[in-house]
């Protein structure tokens, strides 16, 4: 089954949009391999890739999941909620089904209180 | 007494956060005496963003300012409320967008920031007052800033819900702050991507960060840096100001 992403939700960008995307995908599950789609949307946050992801694994639906994504922005995302669930994802890549690699949060490093913030915030 | 007599200029971040202080103390009960700020743009700059009328001033004193008032192009002109709805990250992020079109922000980021808090607000915020957001477009320095509060449980309280962090009960706020910036630390089991996000498009953006709570504040700079610091003051809730410069031509 090929489905894009826009057909599951108008927006890509709360948890709650997520679960709707589940939900809409669980629906139309025939049990044959599904490659949804990402790069047409507009806006795909982390948190709504997260809580997809979390909801397809869930479902046991993951496993047959390939993820069909080129933008690097979404790339990197996925591999964010790699790292951060420590779950297989797949993409495509050409032809080839391909494990998505982790990626983890950049470190932020604690300083010194500068004190007043100054007028630009 | 909320004394502006000698402000000559005022920040988003500064207005959401003053308007919190007025809407979480007036929901207790108390009064205010409010001087006002000598300087006539300022007063005329609130009176452009609605802060009158968004936090409830006498309705005489409103329309007096109101008199005034102009839109401003790089502005919002407006204070949004934000209420405890579902769509509200959507509907914000939108109406934003649209309004953002006259200024040379970077779309992308801002929706996903504005979508991300704004959802925070109506997930964990944990009151029925509304939060606020609003933005201003500084030209001269080519600086987009955003501003959003609440003034409802904070992150200290919010966190508590999830056993995993129970004990930051008697940390300091700005404590707090630091460990909710981190990834899948969240009141919500599985959760806690969203302010991580949101961090990653500031430093990405090159812009700057500031998160307040209780008594603490964090500021985080371009460079990733995170200073933790104390408010000066006690506010219930979430207040956050971003500062986006412009993107290179």
């Amino acid at each position: 089954m090929h489905v894009r992403i826009t057909e599951l939700t108008s927006r890509g960008l709360t948890r709650r949009r997520a679960q709707q995307a589940y939900s809409e995908l669980a629906a139309r599950d025939d049990g044959t391999d599904i490659t949804i789609r990402l790069d047409d949307a507009e806006l795909l946050s982390l948190s709504f890739l997260d809580e997809l992801v979390a909801k397809l694994a869930e479902g046991g639906l993951l496993p047959r999941v390939t993820f069909a994504v080129d933008r690097p922005d979404y790339v990197n995302r996925l591999r964010r909620v790699r790292d951060a669930r420590d779950v297989e994802l797949f993409r495509n890549e050409g032809d080839q089904r391909r494990p998505v690699s982790p990626k983890s949060a950049p470190k932020l490093i604690e300083v010194q209180d500068p004190g007043d913030p100054g007028d630009e915030l | 007494m909320v004394d502006l007599s000698s402000v000559t200029f005022i920040t988003p971040f500064a207005m959401v956060y003053l308007g919190m202080f007025l809407r979480y103390h007036s929901h207790r009960g108390c009064a205010f005496h409010w001087r006002e700020p000598e300087d006539e743009k300022v007063r005329s700059y609130l009176a452009s963003m609605r802060f009158y009328e968004r936090f409830r001033f006498e309705p005489s004193f409103v329309l007096e300012r109101q008199a005034g008032r102009s839109e401003l192009s790089t502005s919002l002109n407006n204070i949004l409320d934000v209420r405890k709805d579902p769509d509200s990250g959507d509907e914000v992020a939108r109406q934003a967008a649209d309004a953002l079109q006259r200024v040379p922000a970077r779309p992308g980021p801002v929706a996903y920031i504005i979508s991300e808090l704004v959802d925070n607000f109506v997930q964990h915020s944990g009151t029925e007052l509304p939060g606020t957001f609003t933005w201003q477009w500084f030209p001269q320095r080519g600086v987009l800033s955003l501003a959003l509060g609440d003034c409802g449980l904070g992150i200290r309280t919010t966190l508590q819900r999830n056993e995993d962090f129970a004990h930051v009960g008697d940390w300091p706020d700005e404590k707090t702050i630091s460990l909710a910036l981190e990834q899948r630390v969240s009141c919500q089991p599985g959760h806690g991507m969203g302010l991580t996000e949101t961090v990653e498009h500031v430093i990405e953006a090159r812009g700057r960060l500031i998160i307040a709570s209780g008594s603490g504040r964090v500021i985080i700079d371009q460079g990733g840096r995170m200073a933790p610091g104390k408010t000066g003051n006690e506010l219930p809730g979430v207040q956050i100001g971003i500062q986006l410069p412009a993107p290179a031509e």
